[in-house]
This record gives structure tokens, C-alpha cells and sequence, in this order.
């Protein structure tokens, strides 16, 4: 994942701090839409919706991050994609899609938490740190975070109902 | 003693006497010689009986105009045997009354005369002036007529004559209720029969040939004793006075007393005139009354005068009063002028008000509904604007899903690498678009937002001027009643004051005419107070002259008198002494 180019993010906000994602890992942006909760998953798994068709996983970033609750609507959901499917996570806003030079992030940053792995770096731009996280990780590692005997129920159903489009 | 020389000492005391008598006493004989005369008469020729007694004849020494006549008084006498007495005018303008009495000699014969002579020139001269007097009557600018008991004229002035189309030779003699007959005439009522009656002056008002309102006044007449024996009457033409004392009824008193002293007055001079005349010059008894007469003419003139000058006072006073008065009346009626303007004025504003206030409430009713527009106006742009809200809502959302999508091409340019480098700046491109888009659409609704508070505030305040206007509309036709009420106040103010106006007018005309007889008053009576003056002027110095005549009278008779028994006696005693010696 490391690129001696310049980096390309998308860059999002939850509460007062700025987030980036790499932009391969992002397949879209959409506006917060219908979630349909699913019985087992994780608190921080919202559930499922469909997308054009598609039913994905949305997973609120929040939570996952053990920030507090949010507060109003008006959130986006952006569509990371996992191979063939697609996992949505929940944050505040998007902003744009933004250049950083590699210059200007720094990769070696230590956090002192289990959330450590998943900071890509933290770009600098117009004198606002921006925190690059590999979003596409934290969902791959859903699995390892449940417990034991919660693992096969968190396998995302590929057979569930189909939810109609709001 | 022997008896002649007692007759001699009788016949010198006798002689005595003569020497004594203040008047000249003459004898004669038949020849007209001297033969005694008097210190009297000697004086009064400037002589001495010695000096005249038979050297001259009589006619020598007193030259009157009667000598070597028919009218010699001793002529006469001796003629006639009797006493004769005539007038007659000396060679130095003395008038002299002569009286001549016969003397006889012892046989009874004529023998000559006694003549008496006394010098009347100043009671001739008195009567000459009583005869001037009568001319006063004469000058009387009013009717005066003397009557006898039978009320036949005895006397008229020429101003009654010349009235009646006559004269007065050829009325004297005729019965006065021929020549006049008025009301009065052959009536209780008639002045002179009441004055002959009651011997006082009597008044009363009556019309004379139904024409002239008169005014008679009659005054009884006496002879010497104090009988009654006729009247006086003065007629005074009050048809003018008639009239003006109607108009001043308070002077009327005073004009009446004033006729009266001067009916008195007249009735007074006449009576005395009459009494002169009839008196002669010898009567002293009759000049001591005219004397007395006079005194109570003169007082009764003097009454007039004071009666006239205090009614020309007052008549003056009056007239001064009701000058101001008419000052006051015209200040008045420059006032009525005045407020009658102002009133005038008042009225056309308070139309003028009325009519104002009447445009005044249609241009509040175009208000009223103008504001009622406005509200309708203002209500319909708030809807349009709540429409507009929704629409800025609508690019707000646009504006958002342009971003949305924009972020999405610029993912898509991204992953696309190098080919998508285009696409993405027209991403970007579309991205800030929208998000401009977004913006105005943020800048509408806050716009919105004012327009809709301001659009209620306009609403409201439109709402107020609907009902400012209602309120206007009432005050303005509460304002509109009061001024046609005043307008009417004001007509009827107009009314009043106009009435005010003419009946001022009257009452100034009116003062005027009050005011003009009041003038004619005042000048009648200067003009009566004058005359009254001038009368008792006149009487005053007949008075004086009359007493001097009366004392010269009767010293006169009295001298004549004690020589007319003298000569009786003389003449006895020489009977006497010759029947003696016979």
C-alpha cells in the first residue's frame, strides 16, 4: 500500500477531526439511506442495505472507533470495496477528493491503542492534519474482533431477503 | 272888628294860599289884562307879580298855541260860565293843561277869569309812550283780541286781523264768535266767559276753522273800580307745537307755563293799556295800578324768561344727551357692522371646513381601500415567497446531490489513474459549481426569510392603516357634523346680528328726529326767553316812568283841586262881601 507518489485520498470528517481513506479502497459515496438492522452482528454493524441491487454490509465508523454517538442526520455512507462485494461505512461528512504529496505524510505514527494498525499515516495539508486510515483492514478484521462463539454468525448472509429500495 | 276889614284880613289869608300853590295862577279880566298872578307863575315866566300884574295881557306873557282861540280855557269859561279846561302847547314846547274858571263881579256879570296852567309835558310824554306800548300788541305775531261782556270786539291787533283776511276798523264792533268760531265758541268752554266768570285767566285748546289747532287764552279785563268789563283773549297757532310737543312730551309742562306768563303777560299789558288810556293824564289812581301792574308784569316777564331760559337749558341737555346717545347707538352699530362681518366669514370657513372634511373622508374611504389592497397584495407575496422557499429548498437538496455526484466522479477519475486526470478536473469543476449552487440557494432562503418577516410586517402594518383609516373616517365625520353645525350656529348668529343691525338703525334715525325737534325747542325758547328779556326791559322802564308820572299826577290834581276850592271859596267870600256892601 506504501506509494512513493503522491497520495490520493478521500477526505471525510467525524466531529471536529479529518479523516482521509486511500481512493482505491473507495468504490462510491452516497447519501446515508434505509439500513435494515441485522439480528447477531456486532453494535458497531448498523446492518444491511441495498445498493442499486446490491445488498452490502454498513458499519458505523463511530462506533467502531469507540467515539460517541453522532448527533443529527445528514451523514454519508462510503462504499469500500471488498473484492466483489462491498461494505459501507457510516461517517459524518465527505468533503472531497484531495492530493496529498507523500512528502507530506507521515507514515511512521505510533498509537498507543489496538486501533494502531489500522493508521495508514497522517497527512499535513494548509495546515490541517489529516489521518489516513486503511478502511478496507478494519472491516476485513470485523471477524477477529467478535467472539469466539460469535465469528459464524457475523458471516455476512449472502442469502438474505431482499430489502426494498427506499 | 269891622267887617271889611275882617273880609280884607280873610280875602289876604286867601291870597296867602294863592301865593302858595306850586302852579301858576293867573286872573284876569275880561280883556285878558293881568290882573294877579302868583310867585308860581311869576317864577316860572322868570318875572315878579309886580312886574307883570296890570301891564300885560295874559296871552302876552304865556304865548300857547290855544291864545286869542276858540280853545282858550278862560275864554270858554267865560263864555260858558263854567269851569273849562284844554291842552295846549307854550312857546317853549311845554305842554300845559289850562283851566279856567269864571269870576263874576257884584252883579253877577262876568268879571274875568282864573286861570290855572300846570306843565304836563312829562305826562304827555308818558302817554305818548303808553300809546308805544299798545304797538307791542300790535307787533304780537299772534292773534290778540280785547271783548267787551257782550263779546263784542273792542280791540285786535293787525296780526289777528290780517289772519282773519280783514282789518281792524272793520271788525272792532262785530261778536268775536262770528269772526273766529271755533270749537269753543258759544260754549262753557269759551276762555273769555270762563275768565269773565271766575275773573281769572283761563286756557284751553281748540281747533279754529278745522283747519288750525289753536290755543286760547283768555284774561278778564276791569275797570277802575274792579268790575269786570270784558276780556282778553291770545290765540297762539300751536298746529307745529302740537306736533313737536307730542315727540317731547316732558317739555311740554314748561312750554305750557312759558304760553301761559305770556297770555298773562299780554292780557296784563293789554288791560293796563287800556286802563292808561282810559285814565287820561289825570288819574293817579290809575297810574299808581298801572305802576303796580307794571311791577307784576315786569315779575311775570321775568318768570318767562327764567321759564324759557330753563327749558332752552334743558332742551339743550336733552339734545346733549341724545347726541350721546346716538354716538353710543352709531359706536354700536359699527360694532353690529363688524361682528356681522366676522360672523359672515366664520360662516363661508365653516362651509369651507365642511366641504374639506367631506374630501377629506373620500380620500380616506381611497385610503381604506388602497390599504385593503395593499393587505391583499402583501398577502399574495408572501405565498409567492413561501412557493420560493420550497424551490430554495429544492436547488438546496440539487445543489447537494451535484456535490454528491461530483465526489463520486472525482473517485471514479481517481481510480481511473492517468485517463481519469481530465475527468476529474471537470469533477472538481462541477463540484464547486454546486457547491455555489448551494450557497445561493442557502443566500435565497435567509433572503426568504426577511422578505416573509418583512411581508407579515407589511401585512400587519397594512392592517393598521385599514383601521387608522376607519378611525379616520369616524373623526373626520364627527369634525364634518361639527362644522355644518356651526355653519348652522353661525347662520342663525347672522340672523340675529342682522336684526341687531337694523333695529340700531332705527333707533339712530329715530334719535335723529328726536333730536331735531329738541333743536327747534331749544331755539323757541331762546327766542321767547329773549324776547321775555327785551319785554321786561321795556316794562321796567315804563314802570319807572309811570311812578314818576303818578307822583307828578298827583301833585297836579291835588294842586288843581285845592285851587279849584280856592277859587270857589274866593269867589263865595267876594259874593259875600259885596252882598255886604250892598
Amino acid at each position: 500500500m506504501t506509494q512513493i507518489d503522491d497520495q490520493q485520498i478521500v477526505k471525510f470528517t467525524i466531529g471536529e477531526v479529518n479523516y482521509g481513506v486511500p481512493v482505491e479502497q473507495v468504490r462510491e459515496v452516497r447519501d446515508m439511506q434505509a439500513v435494515t438492522p441485522v439480528p447477531g452482528a456486532p453494535t458497531y454493524v448498523e446492518g444491511v442495505t441495498n445498493l442499486r441491487g446490491q445488498i452490502i454490509t454498513v458499519m458505523d465508523l463511530r462506533k467502531r472507533l469507540n467515539i460517541e454517538e453522532r448527533k443529527g442526520s445528514g451523514a454519508k455512507i462510503i462504499v469500500i470495496e471488498m473484492g466483489k462485494a462491498a461494505v459501507g461505512v457510516v461517517v459524518d461528512t465527505v468533503t472531497e477528493v484531495s492530493t496529498i504529496a507523500e512528502a507530506d505524510i507521515e507514515r511512521d505514527i505510533r498509537v498507543t491503542n489496538r486501533l494502531e494498525k489500522y493508521v495508514e499515516g497522517v497527512g499535513k495539508q494548509a495546515e490541517k492534519l489529516i489521518v489516513v486510515l486503511n478502511l478496507a483492514k478494519i472491516i476485513s478484521d470485523i471477524k477477529e474482533d467478535l467472539p469466539e462463539h460469535e465469528k459464524a454468525a457475523t458471516k455476512i448472509p449472502v442469502t438474505v431477503e431482499q430489502v426494498p429500495i427506499a | 272888628m269891622p267887617k271889611y276889614k275882617m273880609l280884607n284880613t280873610t280875602a289876604t289869608r286867601y291870597l296867602q294860599y294863592l301865593q302858595g300853590v306850586q302852579g301858576a295862577v293867573v286872573a284876569i279880566n275880561k280883556d285878558f289884562d293881568v290882573t294877579y298872578i302868583n310867585e308860581y307863575g311869576a317864577k316860572m315866566l322868570k318875572s315878579t307879580p309886580g312886574k307883570i300884574i296890570r301891564k300885560t295881557k295874559c296871552y302876552d306873557l304865556f304865548k300857547t298855541s290855544n291864545c286869542k282861540t276858540a280853545k282858550c280855557a278862560c275864554a270858554i269859561a267865560m263864555k260858558n260860565k263854567k269851569s273849562a279846561s284844554s291842552e295846549a302847547m307854550s312857546d317853549n314846547q311845554m305842554n300845559l293843561w289850562m283851566t279856567g274858571t269864571p269870576t263874576y263881579d257884584n252883579e253877577g256879570k262876568i268879571s274875568g277869569a282864573i286861570e290855572y296852567v300846570v306843565d304836563i309835558t312829562s305826562l304827555k310824554r308818558e302817554s305818548e309812550q303808553n300809546k308805544q306800548q299798545m304797538q307791542y300788541l300790535e307787533g304780537v305775531q299772534t292773534p290778540v283780541i280785547a271783548i267787551d261782556e257782550e263779546f263784542n270786539i273792542k280791540y285786535i291787533n293787525s296780526f289777528g286781523a290780517t289772519i282773519l283776511g280783514s282789518t281792524a276798523d272793520k271788525l272792532v264792533g262785530k261778536k268775536c264768535h262770528d269772526v273766529f268760531k271755533t270749537g269753543d265758541c258759544k260754549t262753557s268752554k269759551c276762555v273769555c266767559a270762563i275768565a269773565m266768570k271766575s275773573k281769572k285767566p283761563a286756557t284751553s285748546e281748540t281747533s279754529c276753522n278745522e283747519t288750525m289747532q289753536i290755543k286760547c287764552t283768555g284774561s278778564p279785563l276791569f275797570d277802575d273800580k274792579g268790575k269786570i268789563v270784558g276780556a282778553v283773549e291770545y290765540i297762539a297757532d300751536i298746529t307745529e307745537l302740537k306736533g313737536m310737543l307730542e315727540s317731547t312730551q316732558g317739555l311740554v309742562e314748561v312750554s305750557t307755563s312759558v304760553a301761559n306768563n305770556i297770555e298773562g303777560l299780554s292780557g296784563e299789558v293789554l288791560k293796563t293799556a287800556e286802563s292808561i288810556g282810559a285814565m287820561g293824564a289825570q288819574s293817579s289812581q290809575a297810574s299808581e295800578r298801572l305802576s303796580n301792574t307794571m311791577e307784576q308784569v315786569m315779575a311775570a316777564s321775568q318768570n318767562v324768561s327764567d321759564g324759557a331760559q330753563s327749558l332752552s337749558k334743558l332742551a339743550q341737555e336733552t339734545a346733549k344727551n341724545v347726541q350721546l346717545l346716538m354716538d353710543k347707538m352709531t359706536n354700536v352699530n359699527t360694532n353690529t357692522v363688524e361682528v356681522n362681518k366676522i360672523v359672515n366669514e366664520s360662516n363661508k370657513v365653516a362651509q369651507v371646513a365642511s366641504e374639506s372634511g367631506k374630501e377629506a373622508l373620500k380620500s380616506l374611504g381611497a385610503i381604506k381601500d388602497a390599504s385593503n389592497d395593499v393587505g391583499k397584495t402583501i398577502g399574495e407575496v408572501n405565498a409567492s415567497v413561501k412557493d420560493v422557499a420550497g424551490l430554495a429548498d429544492d436547488i438546496s437538496q440539487i445543489a447537494g446531490q451535484i456535490n454528491m455526484l461530483a465526489l463520486n466522479a472525482a473517485i471514479e477519475a481517481a481510480r481511473a489513474g492517468e485517463a481519469g486526470r481530465g475527468f476529474a478536473v471537470v469533477a472538481d469543476a462541477v463540484k464547486q459549481l454546486a457547491g455555489q449552487a448551494g450557497t445561493a440557494a442557502k443566500t435565497s432562503v435567509e433572503s426568504i426569510d426577511t422578505i416573509t418577516k418583512a411581508g407579515e410586517r407589511a401585512g400587519s402594518m397594512s392592517k393598521s392603516a385599514d383601521q387608522a383609516a376607519i378611525e379616520g373616517n369616524v373623526n373626520v365625520n364627527e369634525a364634518v357634523n361639527g362644522s355644518q353645525q356651526v355653519a348652522s350656529s353661525m347662520q342663525k348668529i347672522l340672523g340675529v346680528t342682522q336684526n341687531l343691525e337694523t333695529a340700531v338703525q332705527e333707533s339712530v334715525r329715530y334719535l335723529e328726529e328726536v333730536g331735531g325737534v329738541i333743536e327747534q325747542v331749544a331755539s323757541f325758547s331762546e327766542e321767547s326767553a329773549s324776547a321775555s328779556e327785551q319785554t321786561a326791559a321795556s316794562i321796567e322802564e315804563q314802570t319807572a316812568a309811570t311812578e314818576e308820572v303818578a307822583v307828578a299826577a298827583t301833585k297836579v290834581q291835588e294842586e288843581v283841586r285845592k285851587v279849584i276850592e280856592l277859587a270857589q271859596k274866593i269867589a263865595a267870600e267876594a259874593k259875600t262881601f259885596r252882598d255886604m256892601w250892598q
